[in-house]
This record gives structure tokens, C-alpha cells and sequence, in this order.
């Protein structure tokens, strides 16, 4: 079916867009195209090795054909469902990081979702606006080699000491790092934050185009340390146990033990607004809470679901501070880009 | 001195479709133009770098002007070693060394920057203290992925020199060092030339290489701020046009014509010459020796270990199929863009340089400038038109059409030049039909280039990255995107899976192409 899909769409036909814009056609006609499903078009700025299985789930129990546009960039995807506009192809949009989502919705490019659908979670991992609902969270660590670092920073702020000029990673393009520094720019104000990312700056950290390869490349000695989320070491671990890496948090109440949600939202011009919905409904459900729980070794947003075994519980040692203020991604891109970090 | 003849005037469907492949080639630039007008972004545009732009070409210029110098270094001595030394081994080192071409060279960087970390297979062997990124590292890799490019060049000229001039030279007296200077080298100007340019466009345009590295060059400047809005990404594209044009211009001026068709068929084989003294047999083993640790032992033996040893998390059926089949279509659409300015030169028995020069130029833009003016382009358009083409995934089959034209027009062109009128008019006066000549006599002549055009554009399009990164419609994936975004994921074994599979698909079409090369010659 994949390969004939892809000779499809080779050829040219258009097959794809006919078949996207006449959904509701799709589904009033049955009987007379009884082997076409529904399409389902998902943008995702989590990674396909990371959620695809899920969706497939879904897309198996519900009958839809899934047409998944992945980017490691969350920003860029962002950007491109907003040069789109209302002709985008998207029926939902899969952030890695909801500062996305809400400035998607404050631009009037997500519809509102319904409240079955919000309150399947607590009130702080949804959109106080309704544009999105948070599926999971990742705790924001440090991930380093305990042979050559044996005195950690306790501190988000100790880690631009110069003591680790050159030996720190981390990925500024990161959707997890904009909505890091949005809440350090509520949590420290913006003047202390520009201050700490410029000593970062001078302290040569080595840029990665993501996460997950800071944890390999502690592993390899390339780095030292690395500014992640917590999952990337579990995962790759379970894949390579010769991984020679450990996760540490920092200090109670500091300013890097954040919980970074990731969340889901309905463009405005999604054409399956119904099956959109289904599927957030899915990811929401215990299956779908326990996939994030036990197969990506995340905290579920929702109530009542077992962690990982190898996943510490989130503990009193977090930073207080409400989702919202990971929120203003604008103000964070804009100091990453006035300090030419991004 | 033969009187050069007039080239043929074009017919009305020439015209016609000279100027709708001219259109197909403005496509990628109008895109770059609609982007720079109409900069669309989620948030403010970020203001132009001047700084960064400066940076990133200055580094776009050196990497090129370093890896062309290098690998004409490299790969000239292994042509030489192939061509006129015989010793212990050099057969088989030589054939070796034109076997990294199969290595993409992002899958080349990713495999040396894991092997060569201070704790990595070979890195903690050598006792490296430094992480193997940058600027630095991308040299090193591109003169790996160069040199056999070079090599087959060079060794081809080599082959071709008539060695009486140089014996008549050593037996009046000239010694070994005067005779390469002032007989061999003018001889080999217009090979070297044009591997020269080969290299230095392969360089420039590079992406995969520089990505894995993070090396801040235009064209992953260019990746990095596509996605941004603003109007730095089109200054990049633009950019590197202005550069990158007359750096195709100038290396064909340098080939002269030795180019078109040096690339048409992988050339390579021992060729038995001279037994050299000891201490150059050593020293020419030990520089094979080590450009194949580095090229071609290391990565292979990480591919594997990874793909065996550590278990994939993502299914490969897709991304093979999905290959498969880019491959094929992408390399017959390359044929047809190809081979149209090839019949049309053919066709003025080889004159307008200009068209050729256009169709080298075309391919020598850098994917990731195709790439991104083609999506612009398509985000652009209203619904239902352009639009659904790129979700459909024919504005890919176009850019990487566009990108590899060169490689069918390489191919394509001497033997249509080669065809005999003589035999085609013996046939039609002998009564045979159109199609009869076409099957009889044309096709039978132009089958061998017609596959060897369609095999080097499928090899090339398989390992593709920018454009394929771009374009690729919604759900799918292949080999050579899956290799990429599987070592940003760090899931090694995914990668090791997926280049395994690529390299197979890759020495299959390779082997076919010595075959018909072999026939052809």
C-alpha cells in the first residue's frame, strides 16, 4: 500500500491533494470507494523514532491513512504551517514544545479544543486558551560522564562556569531550549538570563542540532556535559547498553529543574477536524499516557499512570513555575538571536 | 585545418523545448525570488547577519579552494601509481581507492566523527583528546570523498598519453622531473582542469559533510535559516549562485571539452607500468594504505558493528521502497532532462557551448539552493496547482532531475555524437521503417549510454540528501534521510541498518555500470 501510495503521488496525479480536500466527500461515499480511508496529515516536531509507532497504533485501530511531516525543528514546522495559512495539509500539530502551540493559536492558526478533550488532564499542562493539550513531560537535566566529571554544576547557573569552558553540549536550534530560556526570562528576568547565555557563549559550548547526540557524544568524550532531557539517556541506553553516560538534576527549586511539556493541537484549517480530535483522544487515553510512560520513558500528563521503572518520580525539587511561562517563545528567539546564539 | 561546419538550425519543437527546460532550470530561482520579496515567518523575520554571511562564505571559499588542492594532490599520485607504477599490491589498492565514491559523505563524516572521538573505535586507539568536528574535520572528509573522483580522471588521461614523446624526451637526456613539467603535466592541463572543477563544486555545494560537522559554510546557513522566515535564506541562495556559477564557467574553460564525457563511464583498472624504488613503493603503500583505513575500512566496519550489534527501532521496508523508487523515477526523469540538450549539441554536431555550459550549471547549483527554491516556490502557489505537485512529490523528481541532468548529458552526448548518419540513411534507403531504424540500429547504439546515464543519475540520486530533506512529500522517507536523521537521533543502529542497505543498492547499480561500461568499451 506505501509503495503504491508513493507511485502515486510520483506520478504526479495529485491523488493526494484531491484525496485531503474532499474528505467529507471521502466519508458521504462510502459504498462507492469502500477500500479508501480517510486521510489524516500530522506535523510533528517530536521525532519520528519517537512517536511514529504511536500514531501508526491509531492509525491501524481507526481505519486512516497517516501522512506524518516530521522536523526536527520545531520552529521550522511552525513556520511553515504559518506560510500555509489556511491552505496547510495539517490536521494537527504535534509540538515538542507548546510555547509553539500557543504562538500558533495567538496568531489565529489553531482552532480551540474541546473541553472532553482538555480536561482529560490537569489544569497545568493545558492551554489556558484551549489551542493545546499537553500529551507528556521531560524533566530537564544534565547528562555527563561521571569518570571525568566529578563534581557536577549544582546550578543551571554554574554550568557557564569557566571550569567547563569547551566541555559543555547543548542544541540552541531545540524547541526544548527555546522554552527553557522563555521561563528563565520569567524566572531570572531578562537581563540575568542574557548575561548567563552570554557566559555560556564564551565558554565554547559545542552546538548539536538536537538533544539526543549530546548524550552519545558524552558517551564518546566529545563532551563533558550536556544540557538535555532527561528520556534521550534511557532510550539510547536501551538500544546500546555499552552507553557510558548518567542523568543528574540539579539543586532543589534551581533554575534548570524544569518539566518541559510537549503538546498537541488542531490547526485552524485541519480538513479531518473529527479524526483529529480522535486521535488526541487516543494519545490521551491510558494506551496511548502509557506508551509515553513505558516506550519513551516520559511522564504522562495524565493522572493515575505508572512511570518507567528506570524514571525517577517528579519530586518537590522543581522549579515552581507555571507551563505558561515557558510560553513566550517570540521573547526567547529574540534574545537567542540578538546574542547570536541562534 | 577542417573548416569547423555550421551548427544545424533548430526546429520549432526544439525551440520549444529548449525554452521549457530554460523554465524548468528558472524554477528553483524564482523561488529564491518570491522568498526574498515576500519573506513570510511565525515571528519577526531575524535581521540580516553580515557578520555570519561574511563568516560562512569566506569558509565556503577556503573549504573549496583546500579540498580541491588536497584531493588534486591525492588523487592524481593514486592515478599515477595506477597507471605507470607496478609493485606488490598496487593493483588492488588502486582498484580500492576509487571505492569510497559509493559513500555518501554525510555517512563518511558521521562515521569518522563516532570513530574518531577521544573515546571512539579508532580515536581512544589513537589516543585523540579532541572531538573530530569543524571546519578542520569537513576538509579531511571532503578530500576522502574527492579523491577517487580525481583519481578517475586523472588515470583515464594518464592512460590515454602516448608514451613515445616522454621516452623521446628521456632518451635525448631530459631528466624524469623536466619530463613531468614540461611533457606530462601540459598534457594532463585539461583533465586536471576539469577535476579540478568537479571537486571544487562538490565542495562548495557539499551539505551533508558540513551538516554532520557543523561547519558554518552557506549551504548549511542556508538549511539552517530556511526554515526561519526572513530574508537571510534567500541572500544565501542567491549567494551562492553568484558564487558557485562561475566556478562551473571557469573549470570548463580550463577542461575545455575533456569533460563531457570523462565522467561517462567509471573508469578504472590497473594498468601495468614501471617498477618504482623501494622507498617510493613504501611510501605510495602507506598513503593508499591510510586513505583507506580513513575512507573506506573504518566506516565500513562501523556501519556494520552498528547495524549488527545494536538493534534498529524503526522498520527499513519503507525507506528501501521508498528509494527504490526515487531512484528509478528521479533517473529516468534525469534522462529525459539530460538527454534533451545532449540530442540538441549532438544535433549541431557539437557546437553550442553555451547550452552545455547551461545544463553543467544548472547541476552544478547546490541541492540545498534546489531544494529550498522549489519548496518556496510550491508554499507559494495557490492550492491545486504547483502545490499539490510538491505534496506529490513531482517537484522532487524535478529538483533532483535538475540536479543530476549533467550526469545523462555526460553520457548521453558522445554517443549520439558517435551515432553514424551513414548506417541510419543505408537503412532508411534499404526501406526500414522509423521505428525499425530506432530499433535496429539507433537504440542498440545508444542503449549502453542510455543505461550508464541512467545508473550514474540513479546512484547519485539514491545518496542524495538536501533536496530529498526538503521535498520529500509528507510520510515518507528514504535510505540516505533516514542515515541523517538517525545520527542527529543518535540511534546508531538504525543508521548502521540503513547504510548497509543504501551501500547494497549502491554497489548493485555500481556493478551494473562497469558492466555496460565494459561493453560499451
Amino acid at each position: 500500500m506505501r509503495c503504491l501510495s508513493i507511485v502515486c503521488i510520483l506520478a504526479a496525479t495529485g491523488c493526494t491533494s484531491k484525496d485531503q480536500s474532499t474528505p467529507s466527500a471521502a466519508q458521504a461515499e462510502p459504498q462507492a470507494a469502500p477500500q479508501a480511508k480517510p486521510i489524516l496529515t500530522v506535523y510533528s516536531g517530536r521525532s519520528a523514532l519517537l512517536v511514529e509507532p504511536l500514531l501508526k497504533k491509531f492509525a491501524e485501530k481507526r481505519g486512516v491513512e497517516l501522512k506524518l511531516r516530521f522536523d526536527k525543528s520545531t520552529e521550522k514546522l511552525a513556520n511553515r504551517l504559518a506560510m500555509e495559512g489556511d491552505q496547510s495539509p495539517a490536521d494537527v500539530f504535534f509540538a515538542q514544545a507548546v510555547g509553539y502551540l500557543s504562538l500558533l493559536g495567538e496568531k489565529g492558526l489553531m482552532q480551540t479544543l474541546p473541553k472532553k478533550l482538555t480536561e482529560k488532564v490537569p489544569a497545568a499542562y493545558r492551554s489556558a486558551s484551549n489551542y493545546w493539550v499537553g500529551t507528556s513531560g521531560r524533566l530537564r537535566v544534565m547528562v555527563y560522564s561521571p569518570e571525568r566529571v566529578k563534581n557536577p554544576p549544582k546550578t543551571l547557573a554554574e554550568l557557564a562556569d569557566p571550569r567547563f569552558k569547551g566541555r559543555v553540549g547543548w542544541a540552541p536550534g531545540n524547541a526544548s531550549l527555546h522554552a527553557h530560556v522563555a521561563a528563565l526570562q520569567k524566572h531570572w528576568g531578562a537581563d540575568k538570563t542574557s548575561a548567563w547565555l552570554k557566559a555560556m557563549q564564551d565558554n565554547q559550548p559545542v552546538v548539536y542540532p538536537k538533544n539526543s547526540p549530546q548524550v552519545r557524544a558524552v558517551s564518546s568524550g566529545e563532551i563533558d556535559i550536556g544540557w538535555v532531557n532527561h528520556y534521550y539517556l534511557h532510550k539510547i541506553r536501551a538500544q546500546d547498553t555499552s552507553l557510558k553516560a548518567a542523568n543528574a538534576s540539579f539543586s532543589p527549586g534551581d533554575a534548570g529543574n524544569l518539566v518541559m511539556l510537549a503538546g498537541i493541537g488542531i490547526p485552524k484549517a485541519a480538513k479531518n477536524h473529527q479524526i483529529a480530535e480522535e486521535l488526541i483522544d487516543f494519545i490521551l487515553s491510558d494506551e496511548g499516557q502509557n506508551y509515553f510512560a513505558q516506550k519513551a520513558y516520559e511522564y504522562p500528563a495524565k493522572s493515575g499512570i505508572k512511570l518507567h521503572p528506570e524514571v525517577a518520580p517528579l519530586d518537590n525539587n522543581l522549579l515552581q513555575l507555571p507551563q505558561s511561562a515557558q510560553t513566550d517563545i517570540a521573547g526567547s528567539l529574540a534574545l537567542l538571536r540578538a546574542l547570536r546564539i541562534q | 585545418m577542417k573548416t569547423p561546419s555550421p551548427a544545424l538550425p533548430l526546429s520549432l519543437a526544439a525551440k520549444l523545448g529548449l525554452l521549457g527546460t530554460a523554465a524548468l532550470v528558472g524554477l528553483p530561482i524564482l523561488g529564491l525570488g518570491l522568498a526574498w520579496a515576500y519573506p513570510v515567518g511565525l515571528i519577526d523575520a531575524p535581521p540580516i547577519h553580515t557578520d555570519r554571511l561574511v563568516e560562512a562564505t569566506s569558509n565556503t571559499v577556503m573549504l573549496a579552494l583546500l579540498v580541491t588542492v588536497f584531493a588534486l594532490v591525492l588523487g592524481s599520485l593514486f592515478a599515477w601509481i595506477q597507471v605507470r607504477w607496478t609493485f606488490p599490491g598496487s593493483a588492488l589498492l588502486t582498484r580500492l581507492s576509487v571505492l569510497p565514491l559509493v559513500l555518501p559523505s554525510f555517512l563518511l563524516a558521521a562515521t569518522l566523527r563516532e570513530g574518531l572521538a577521544p573515546l571512539g573505535s579508532l580515536g581512544e586507539l589513537l589516543g585523540r583528546q579532541e572531538r573530530f568536528d569543524g571546519f578542520g574535520a569537513t576538509v579531511f572528509v571532503l578530500v576522502l570523498s574527492c579523491t577517487p573522483y580525481v583519481q578517475l580522471v586523472v588515470s583515464a588521461a594518464l592512460k590515454r598519453l602516448p608514451r613515445h614523446t616522454e621516452e623521446a624526451a628521456q632518451s635525448l637526456g631530459a631528466s624524469p622531473s623536466r619530463i613531468v613539467r614540461e611533457i606530462v603535466l601540459p598534457a594532463l592541463r585539461p583533465a586536471l582542469g576539469f577535476a579540478a572543477l568537479l571537486v571544487l563544486v562538490y565542495a562548495a555545494a557539499d551539505f551533508g559533510a558540513v551538516a554532520v560537522m557543523d561547519t558554518q559554510v552557506l549551504t548549511y546557513e542556508l538549511y539552517q535559516f530556511a526554515g526561519r522566515g526572513g530574508v537571510q535564506a534567500p541572500l544565501i541562495g542567491g549567494l551562492l549562485i553568484v558564487a558557485i556559477s562561475p566556478l562551473v564557467i571557469l573549470g570548463r574553460r580550463l577542461g575545455g571539452d575533456y569533460g563531457s564525457s570523462e565522467l561517462s563511464y567509471v573508469r578504472s583498472g590497473h594498468t601495468a607500468g614501471q617498477r618504482p624504488a623501494l622507498w617510493v613503493q613504501t611510501i605510495g603503500t602507506a598513503l593508499l594504505g591510510t586513505y583507506l583505513v580513513f575512507a573506506l575500512v573504518l566506516p565500513l566496519m562501523l556501519i556494520t558493528r552498528w547495524g549488527v550489534l545494536i538493534p534498529a527501532q524503526g522498520p527499513l521496508i519503507g525507506p528501501l521502497i521508498t528509494t527504490a523508487v526515487v531512484g528509478v523515477t528521479a533517473g529516468l526523469a534525469t534522462l529525459v532532462l539530460g538527454g534533451f540538450p545532449a540530442a540538441l549539441v549532438a544535433q549541431s554536431k557539437g557546437k553550442r557551448g553555451a547550452l552545455e555550459t547551461l545544463t553543467f550549471v544548472a547541476s552544478g547549483v547546490p541541492g540545498v539552493m534546489i531544494g529550498f527554491g522549489l519548496l518556496q516556490l510550491a508554499l507559494r502557489v495557490p492550492q491545486g496547482s504547483l502545490r499539490s505537485f510538491a505534496e506529490g512529490g513531482a517537484i522532487l523528481l524535478l529538483g533532483l532531475a535538475l540536479r543530476f541532468a549533467s550526469h545523462s548529458y555526460a553520457a548521453l552526448k558522445p554517443a549520439l555524437l558517435t551515432q553514424s548518419e551513414q548506417s541510419i540513411e543505408a537503412a532508411r534507403l534499404l526501406g526500414a521503417s522509423r521505428w525499425r531504424v530506432w530499433r535496429q540500429v539507433r537504440g542498440p547504439h545508444l542503449a549502453p549510454a542510455l543505461a550508464s546515464g541512467f545508473l550514474l543519475s540513479f546512484v547519485a540520486v539514491v545518496k542524495e540528501l538536501p533536496i530529498t530533506l526538503m521535498l520529500i512529500p509528507a510520510g515518507h522517507t528514504t535510505l540516505a534521510t533516514r542515515i541523517f536523521d538517525a545520527h542527529e537521533d543518535a540511534h546508531l543502529g538504525d543508521l548502521g541498518v540503513a547504510a548497509l542497505s543504501l551501500l547494497g543498492m549502491v554497489l548493485v547499480a555500481q556493478a551494473l555500470l562497469w558492466r555496460w561500461s565494459r561493453h560499451e568499451r
